[in-house]
């Protein structure tokens, strides 16, 4: 009987403890969510972030295919920009500039910018563009010739006005010689380029070539004793838009073929990567430090 | 209070590996019927505690010996009681027995002290029955709960090479499983470890206090039952 009644009591015991567990303990208010994705931020080699128009990239020719483009996130981070100044370039903002608003001009160009990776600066298109407007205000000759003439003020200095801003982002890219922003140094880090020369540039887009730099690392094997030598290999990878390595090559070959060729195993080791989610993130440059082996 | 079934233990349990699982429950049992026997002892000791006390009053209060055995109460009433009707009866088997009277003399105070330790150790029996498995749990829970511990950690490491990945999303759930498997573990053995030692110390007063019964039991008898022999004898 006392047995019983033990039994009783302790099941009770427990089933007080257990709803304490439950419904008590819980209340702290800090939990940890584990299943966020995890940042890895790298105080070192990340740069500032990089003028938000990257720019300077398409010719007028390529027009504006906005709403074909899969929205990324890329280019809505530069819409957002509140960039007065349209850092780059130049020639075909102007042309669609005067009839559009300098938001969408700002997309135009973002959209470009993606579908081309040529980074050719064609200060030619503005002058085209321009005349177009124009003609179609020809009945009113009079107002038209007017209007023509203060609009090509205007254009006159706006293109004054985005040369200097060129200019000055020119000289700033110069410092940066053509490599992403994030790990953009020289010495080091993996760095997306498109098609070699413009910096391009969205936050985003230096967190993709930093995750697919890192791995690739995992793949990466070398022998860390070279670690002082300090040796620098960029590798630039074509990427199918599932992710797969189409293509590699070395574009900056660091002069030591076994390091090279070590670089390019690790690029044949991986395979598949993350997902670019931009047209524009498929290609990109990882450079291979020796100096990373060592850390 | 937080009513929703998102709690932390409920995530944990639900996600923990099978063998963590099931270790879990094990100790969950063990818990269960640790704790069955800590309030049933916890009665029946403070019971049995209480009454030596009084019976152990009772009779050395009473006149004599017939007197303080009533005093003691029905058979049931009280671990002395039992003590002392053992003993009674094992005297009247002895005086009926064919042995001389001087041999019976001589043979009741050894017979009476055999039967009067019988049955204390037969009470002290029933007193500590499923004591040892407090004890076990004391000694084993732990060593049950790092089992899971050591289980969820391999996990972990499992984890870790099949996901290629050491960040801490990939090993935190294996190794709060180990912690859960730990925790409960301790929270069995703990218990189990405290009320097993005030147990101890419990019955070690109830023993002592059947001693004294049995000393002023014998030295009662001694004294009554040499005087009865004589009666007899002059008779």
């Amino acid at each position: 009987m006392r047995h019983f009644f033990g039994f009783i009591a302790s099941f009770f015991f427990h089933c007080a403890l257990v709803a304490v567990a439950l419904f008590w303990a819980t209340g702290t208010p800090v939990r940890v969510n584990m299943d966020r994705p995890v940042y890895t931020v790298d105080l070192v080699s990340l740069a500032p972030p990089p003028p938000p128009a990257p720019v300077e990239k398409v010719p007028a020719a390529s027009e504006v295919k906005p709403v074909s483009q899969p929205e990324s996130a890329a280019p809505v981070e530069v819409k957002g920009d509140p960039e007065p100044v349209k850092p780059v370039v130049k020639p075909e903002p102007e042309k669609k500039a005067k009839k559009i608003s300098p938001k969408k001009d700002e997309k135009k160009k973002v959209v470009k910018r993606k579908e081309k990776p040529k980074p050719e600066p064609k200060p030619k298109p503005k002058p085209k563009p321009k005349p177009k407007p124009k003609p179609g205000k020809t009945e009113k000759q009079l107002l038209a010739e007017g209007l023509k003439a203060a609009q090509k003020k205007v254009a006159a200095q706006e293109r004054r006005q985005k040369r200097k801003l060129a200019d000055e982002l020119a000289a700033l890219r110069k410092n940066e010689s053509g490599v992403y922003a994030h790990g953009g140094q020289q010495d080091g880090r993996e760095g997306g380029v498109q098609g070699g020369s413009g910096i391009s540039g969205s936050g985003l887009s230096e967190v993709y070539a930093l995750i697919v730099g890192t791995a690739i690392k995992k793949n990466w094997r070398y022998p860390s004793f070279a670690g002082e030598a300090n040796i620098v290999a960029s590798v630039e990878i074509v990427l199918a838009s599932d992710g797969r390595i189409l293509e590699y090559k070395v574009v900056a070959p660091s002069g030591n073929a076994v390091f090279d060729n070590s670089a390019l195993q690790a690029i044949k080791q991986t395979e598949y990567v993350e997902r670019p989610r931009t047209e524009r993130d498929r290609v990109l440059v990882i450079n291979f430090n020796s100096q990373e082996l060592s850390e | 209070m937080n009513l929703l079934p998102d709690s932390d233990i409920v995530t944990l349990l639900s996600g923990a590996t099978l063998a963590v699982k099931l270790v879990l429950l094990f100790l969950a049992c063990m818990s269960l019927w640790s704790w069955t026997i800590i309030f049933y002892k916890f009665l029946s000791i403070g019971v049995a505690r209480r009454k030596v006390a009084q019976g152990y009053d009772a009779f050395v209060d009473a006149h004599d010996l017939t007197s303080g055995l009533k005093a003691l109460g029905g058979r049931d009433a009280s671990p002395l009681a039992r003590v002392g009707a053992l003993a009674v009866k094992e005297f009247r088997l002895l005086e009926r027995a064919e042995v001389n009277r001087e041999r019976k003399r001589m043979l009741a105070k050894d017979t009476l002290r055999r039967v009067l330790k019988q049955g204390i150790s037969k009470e002290m029996r029933s007193l500590t029955r499923n004591l040892p498995f407090l004890a076990t749990c004391a000694n084993a829970a732990p060593f049950i709960g790092l089992f899971g511990t050591v289980w969820g950690i391999m996990h972990s490491f499992h984890s870790i090479g099949q996901q290629q990945s050491a960040a801490l999303a990939t090993v935190a759930p294996g190794i709060s499983e180990a912690l859960v498997a730990t925790a409960i573990g301790l929270l069995v053995a703990i218990p189990a470890t405290i009320f097993y030692n005030y147990f101890l110390g419990k019955l070690n007063e109830v023993e002592s206090g059947m001693v004294d019964f049995a000393g002023a039991f014998l030295n009662r008898a001694e004294r009554e039952i040499a005087w009865a022999e004589k009666a007899k004898a002059k008779n």
